[in-house]
């Protein structure tokens, strides 16, 4: 099992899939009988799923079954408990316990007999069957069963029963009511009972299940599975609320039924493909899901009844099966025949296997196990329609149905059952994750897709139209069929400046300009430029400051005919010497006061601004004719490349003028508005500049500060009315004080992720204020959608398209996706730029042609994912090239960033995937506050731990990165974007040496929860291991967990496997879960831990000081030190036993020093070093009397370790009687190790370390307690001896050198429950006498 | 689809000689006219960076030329 399960699930991928030759499922070779017997039995692989389940959310009803019949003869107390207690004793399953021992392995009993409880509600039965069905069953403690009877309103009496998962199917919930009403019937009209014969029980199926399931069979089948599933894929509907940690089990359905000759033609369809209803609707499904989620080769999981024996069909129980079925559609031109002939091998192949218990599958393929996420799939199919009324006979008790809530197990499942002649397809969903809109027009969707290809089964179905008018129009309902205006915005200024040559234009720092002064100087400085060279599709660089001269020159170039190019002067200088050759700019103007930050070889530059030069001799009045066409270029913006250089998008004037004039529809940028975008001239958003120019608004040019130190200010001075931030501005506004920009009439948010919370806030605290959310490329002319809230809680949408401008959601066969569904926007109409300047290729990849446009026209694809909102919105979901795919699960880095940047402390977060050796990985770099904060302390670094649990709270556990990488800054790229390519590469920051966890006695918790999750799931676990990435599958928790509780002594949920899963991170647990019996010494200040410099040792270390409790002046007699001390406080809780010890008047009052060593690598080294016993002795021990102050008269201590701490404490004693009495030596491997002097050999190096002492004297007599453990006789030291008759051989030698020995065995092993037994009994024992008496 | 490395493609032109690319298995919209056999994408865009050496539209380059003349 484990040289298999090393194999990494990439390179099964590489392996060809298995022959798709036939396989059927075997039979089970064993006979089926009832053992009468036989009163315990295995779990059958379903039950042993759903205890497991159960053990993870004890609170969770999920796996309850509920059904409810009607009486119509009414009912009888006496005669329903006649007939409640036949029926369990016909059903063994329905007096059995589940119970799990002490190492984890579960087992069912069967009891004798149960009563099951009926709760007799009356009329007033809703609350009775509420609780019935909310109630959580002990699986520990049966019935697992209950029953209340009711008396409805509208009809006869009722009886409504709730039944665990485990004991029952929805197959068993038709013959509960069969056998119950046949013994009810014939307990009152006092007649035998005429039921089938049960051959065998449900315990003799399962044991005979499991005896077929041997080793050998199980790695044969989780081979098959790991091959067919490896490389799978989720398919993951897009949700419309994050997924959340824990989900709440609450379900909804939207339900479509299919015509009945429809339903008659599918049908025929199965059997002529030699295939079943079932496969035809698990086709459609496939099929469907695939359009929903863009990928074709989709993991549909199905759930069937599984009865494979005659002498079952009888048998309340849970039959039921849940197999993976892996479908692979995604062959182009597929028709729905060839989709089913696909879907029916698929499933043929997966029933052959589906003897694999499921677990074991996850467990294969290394699915991992996140609580809240079903493992493998998150869609599942249940063809209900092969089931057999059993109740039809006279008399029978009617279904009562009084509407429960549902549940979900799934995200979305579909129950397909045949009413009426109909099909009806059920769709549970988790409403917790998905609104019903979206869900109902998938379900239409289904139909659609059914009738097509039932109607025609051959033809390929991707021609089906699968989306209806409505739709369609709806979809376009934004979009703006009128094409653009083709005035240029020369134009349409100049007849604005004409009209209202007085009205402000422009508003800077240095003044203002009115249209008429803007004109006239722009006519001027154009007439400049041309005589310079400047005209249509030529370029102009421009560098400009804040000043209305910006407005002048950008109004000049495009009078002159040419286009701007914006640099900016903070850009490096061979970029912006790249950029102009690139853009072939014939001159570059330039502010005065920027002159200097251009490189001298720009080519012609022309200062410009504050009067200079002097123009005034130039003509003021307009070029005429206007020298720019439509379709001329108007301006350049260079876009960052992630890889290589730079390109500028090349932008004409009719798409401009698409902008310009368009705006008016969505922009305050009217008479009366004045407009301020917060970005450089550098960003796209400043072409929005033209819009109030062009609708006669003003524009107002101003620096905001790099953190809007000084955005109030200038949104008051300049009396800004509109205002344009990208997203993160806003954030660091809501978060400063955005009332300070109350006034504003309009606030824009631009950037495709703006957080719901900041844009809230802003609606909120700027009453009278419009908020908006924009996005759009630079290759659809600044922007393409624009959305007005409110918006929902989770995400902001980017909106519907602006006018002349068409959006697309698009799957990649190029058709819209339906309504709720991913795909990727497309962008088109007159806002296309024209290209990528002298970039053919680039232009031709990014620009294709558009199907749903005029002919011969464009579209921009984004790379933006989104999907369509029921009310037409439209959602970003991310970049294409962002989303990573981990084990399977589709990760939206974006996600995992906000979640970071949420976390205090936190001030700038990247989030990716790396290559490790044992697979990929999420990596997340992050900055922290480095400014000092609020508090006093200084930066201390990140506590990772509790990073990830803050997180854990707030994703599922598939996106809490696996590394943590802080970093001094986050690389960005020129346009301030993370450079990905720039961060360090994980492989250096995770390559460091394993801990290697070698002899006996060096194990610290860490190493030795690694060790046993390593003996339960085979493969070998480093501190780090990710348990359920390293072979391990849910269902080994309970055993791994079982063999640390064995450890420790003490009860350890199963959960904390769940949220803990590398040993590092659940011992850390472990030891944060045991310090509550320590609190009330921690807050009466006995019990402290300090940074500890040991000028020995080098370096600090970790100490705890203890005193057990007493007044002030209560003398301390005994002192104990305890090197290895932060498993004697954290895990055996020693402090809280020197407490008790001590109330008990068993131990005098007794202080205690803890010392831990550096770190777990270090403690081996750390715990031989010949000088640590002077180190106890001359540094540790005063350190104690200090803290202790007068209250101190311990003479000498005694020493207390376990394993190598064993070793330490008895050289201590012996080695330093000065200061020590005694010692505790618990487990400790002696005799690979030199004890005192006595015992070395003459050339021992620590031999010089100390003054060589002759065999105890009187006043050296140590008193020395030494315990092993009879299990301990399997420990081999490195002389051969194991570890039992180590102890005991030294512990002779000891006594006969003089020293008071003691020495202890009994059951136990190298564990620190075993330890934690042995304590009261050493102190005591050591304590007693160790000190003072010998002293004195 | 556009991303897709592995499928051929067609070179388009549209009526102002605009350069694309269009899945070779497909028929390309109305516009379009293609450009020699299908073949990778790679040297559909090698072609297209040898053949639209002037990304201006035909409607405009005329116009300019006529007024040039």
């Amino acid at each position: 099992m484990s040289s298999e399960s090393a194999m990494s699930s990439e390179s099964a991928a590489d392996q060809p899939r298995p022959s798709r030759r036939r396989q059927r499922r075997p039979g089970n070779p064993f006979a089926l009988a009832h053992d009468p017997q036989a009163r315990s039995h295995p779990l059958s692989a379903g039950q042993q799923r759903l205890w497991w389940q159960r053990q993870l959310d004890s609170a969770s009803d999920q796996y309850h079954i509920h059904g409810g019949w009607r009486f119509a003869g009414g009912l009888d107390p006496g005669t329903l408990d006649a007939a409640l207690a036949a029926l369990v004793r016909r059903h063994e399953i329905l007096r059995t316990a589940f119970v799990a021992d002490a190492d984890g392995r579960t087992s069912q009993h069967v009891l004798d007999t149960v009563e099951i409880p009926v709760t007799w509600a009356g009329g007033d039965w809703r609350a009775a069957v509420d609780r019935a069905g909310a109630e959580p069953f002990d699986l520990a403690r049966p019935p697992l069963f209950r029953v209340v009877a009711a008396e409805p309103d509208d009809g006869p009496p009722a009886l409504y029963l709730v039944l665990h998962h485990i004991v029952t199917d929805r197959w068993s919930m038709d013959l509960l009511p069969r056998d119950l009403f046949e013994f009810y019937d014939a307990a009152r009209t006092g007649r035998e009972p005429d039921l089938p014969e049960l051959a065998v029980q449900y315990g003799d199926y399962a044991a005979w299940q499991q005896r077929a399931l041997t080793a050998e069979r199980r790695a044969e089948l989780a081979d098959w599975w790991r091959t067919t599933l490896s490389g799978q894929e989720r398919a993951e509907l897009p949700s419309d609320r994050p997924r959340r940690p824990a989900p709440d089990g609450s379900g909804a359905t939207v339900a479509v039924d299919l015509p009945a000759d429809v339903t008659a033609q599918l049908t025929d369809l199965a059997w002529g493909a030699r295939a079943t209803p079932f496969i035809v609707v698990t086709a459609a499904l496939a099929r469907l899901l695939g359009e929903a989620t863009g990928q074709g080769d989709v993991t549909i999981g199905a759930i069937v009844s599984d009865r494979p024996h005659g002498a079952l069909q009888d048998l309340i129980g849970f039959f039921v099966n849940t197999v993976p079925v892996r479908v692979d559609l995604s062959a182009p031109g597929l028709t729905f025949r060839q989709a089913l002939t696909a879907t029916r091998e698929a499933w043929l192949a997966a029933d052959a296997h589906q003897d694999a218990p499921f677990e074991e599958i996850v467990g294969a393929l290394r699915a991992g196990s996140d609580p809240g996420r079903h493992p493998l799939f998150d869609v599942a199919v249940n063809h209900g329609g092969d089931h057999t009324n059993l109740t039809g006979r006279q008399n029978a008790p009617a279904w009562w149905r009084p509407g429960v809530p549902e549940t979900a197990r799934f995200d979305l499942s579909l129950t397909t059952m045949v009413v009426d002649g109909r099909l009806r397809a059920a769709f549970l969903y988790r409403p917790d994750l998905f609104d019903r809109g979206p869900i109902a027009a998938l379900a239409e969707r289904y139909l659609r897709l059914l009738e097509h290809a039932i109607a025609e089964p051959d033809r390929p179905m991707d021609e089906f139209v699968l989306v209806d008018a409505a739709a369609v129009e709806s979809q376009d309902r934004h979009d703006d069929p009128i094409p653009a205006p083709s005035e240029t915005v020369v134009e349409l200024f100049q007849a604005r400046a004409a009209r209202h040559p007085d009205v402000p234009a422009v508003v800077a720092p240095d003044g203002q300009l009115t249209y008429g002064e803007l004109n006239e100087r722009a006519n001027r400085l154009a007439r400049r430029l041309v005589w310079l060279g400047a005209g249509p599709e030529l370029v102009v660089g421009v560098c400009l400051e804040h000043s209305v001269d910006r407005a002048v020159v950008l109004l000049a170039v495009a009078k002159s005919g040419a286009a701007y190019l914006p640099l900016d002067p903070d850009f490096p200088a061979e970029r912006l010497r790249f950029l102009v050759a690139d853009a072939e700019a014939i001159l570059t103007v330039v502010s005065p006061a920027l002159r200097a930050a251009l490189p001298a070889d720009l080519g012609s530059v022309v200062e410009f601004g504050g009067g200079v030069p002097d123009l005034s001799q130039a003509a003021a009045t307009n070029l005429a004719p206007v020298r720019a066409r439509p379709d001329n270029l108007a301006y350049l913006i260079s876009t960052s490349g992630s890889t290589g250089k730079p390109k500028s998008v090349a932008v004409p004037h009719r798409a401009l003028s698409r902008l310009a004039v368009g705006a008016a529809g969505y922009l305050a940028v009217g008479p009366g508005d004045t407009f301020l975008q917060a970005g450089p001239l550098t960003f796209d958003v400043a072409v929005l500049e033209w819009a109030p120019l062009v609708h006669g608004g003003q524009v107002a040019i101003a620096a905001l500060g790099t953190w809007l130190e000084d955005a109030a200010d200038v949104v008051r001075q300049h009396g800004v009315t509109a205002l344009k931030l990208v997203s993160p501005q806003l954030d660091l506004l809501v978060e400063r004080d955005i009332d300070l920009l109350a006034g504003l009439r309009q606030l824009i948010v631009g950037g495709d992720v703006v957080r719901p919370g900041s844009f809230a806030q802003a609606r909120l605290r700027l009453p009278g204020c419009e908020v908006l959310a924009s996005y759009g490329p630079t290759e659809n002319t600044v922007l393409s959608t624009i959305f007005a809230g409110p918006a929902p809680s989770h995400r902001v949408p980017i909106g519907h398209a602006v006018p002349y401008t068409s959006v697309y959601v698009l799957d990649r066969n190029l058709r819209p996706t339906p309504v709720g569904m991913r795909g990727e926007i497309y962008l088109a109409g007159a806002g296309l730029a024209r290209g990528y300047h002298g970039r053919p290729g680039r232009t031709a990849q990014a620009f294709v042609p558009d199907p749903y446009g005029p002919p011969g026209s464009r579209m921009y694809r984004t790379g933006d994912v989104g999907r369509r909102l029921p009310d037409g919105e439209i959602d970003f979901l991310g970049r294409a090239d962002r989303q990573l795919k981990i084990r399977g699960f589709r990760i939206e880095t974006g996600e995992v960033e906000h979640a970071l940047l949420r976390q205090p402390g936190i001030t700038a977060a990247a989030v990716t995937r790396a290559e490790l050796e044992t697979g990929p990985c999420l990596v997340a770099y992050l900055t922290t506050a480095t400014e000092p904060t609020t508090t006093t302390e200084p930066a201390a670094p990140m506590d990772q731990d509790a990073l990830r649990r803050a997180l854990r709270t707030e994703l599922p556990a598939y996106m809490v990165p696996d590394h943590i990488i802080e970093l001094p800054r986050i690389p960005l790229t020129a346009h301030n974007k993370v450079d990905r390519a720039a961060l360090p590469p994980i492989s250096r920051v995770a390559d460091r040496p394993e801990e290697q966890v070698s002899t006996v006695g060096d194990d610290g918790l860490v190493s030795r929860v690694a060790r046993a999750w390593s003996e339960v799931s085979g493969a070998a676990l480093t501190p780090e291991s990710d348990f359920f990435n390293s072979g391990g599958h849910s269902l080994m928790v309970p055993r791994a967990t079982a063999a640390v509780r064995n450890l420790l002594g003490r009860e350890i949920p199963l959960r904390l496997m769940m949220e803990h899963r590398t040993p590092a991170s659940y011992a850390a647990a472990l030891a944060l879960a045991s310090t509550p019996d320590l609190a009330a010494a921690t807050r009466e200040h006995r019990l402290v831990r300090q940074s500890w410099h040991s000028a020995a040792l080098g370096g600090d270390r970790r100490v705890d000081l203890f005193v057990t409790p007493g007044a002030p002046d209560t003398v301390v007699g005994h002192a104990l030190v305890v090197p290895d001390g932060s498993e004697f406080v954290d895990i055996m809780r020693l402090p809280a036993l020197l407490d008790r010890l001590a109330s008990e008047g068993r131990i005098g009052p007794t202080a205690a020093v803890f010392l831990s060593p550096a770190d777990s690598s270090a403690r081996r080294t750390e715990l031989l070093d010949p000088g640590y016993a002077d180190v106890l002795a001359d540094e540790l021990l005063p350190h104690l009397r200090a803290w202790l102050g007068t209250r101190s008269r311990a003479e000498r201590a005694v020493v207390l370790g376990a394993s190598l701490g064993a070793v330490v404490a008895l050289r201590a004693a012996l080695r330093r009687p000065d200061r020590f009495a005694g010692a505790a030596a618990l487990s400790g491997p002696l005799s690979e190790h030199r004890l005192g002097p006595e015992l070395d050999g003459p050339e021992e190096s620590d031999e010089t370390d100390g003054p060589l002492l002759s065999p105890a004297s009187a006043s050296t007599r140590a008193r020395l307690f030494l315990a092993a453990g009879d299990a301990e006789a399997d420990l081999t030291l490195d002389d051969g001896l194991n570890l039992l008759e180590a102890n005991q051989k030294t512990a002779v030698e000891l006594d006969e050198q003089g020293n008071t020995v003691r020495f202890e065995h009994g059951a136990g092993g190298h564990t620190y429950a075993a330890w934690e037994a042995l304590l009261p009994e050493a102190l005591i024992w050591t304590l007693q006498e160790g000190t003072e008496q010998h002293v004195r | 689809m556009f991303a897709d490395e592995s499928r051929d493609f067609l070179v388009v032109v549209n009526h102002e000689e605009q350069y694309s690319i269009w899945p070779a298995d497909r028929e390309p919209p109305a516009g379009w006219r293609t450009e020699g056999p299908p073949r990778p994408k790679a040297e559909c865009l090698a072609r297209i960076d040898r053949e639209w050496t002037d990304l201006r539209p035909l409607s405009l380059r005329r116009a300019m030329d006529g007024e040039a003349r």
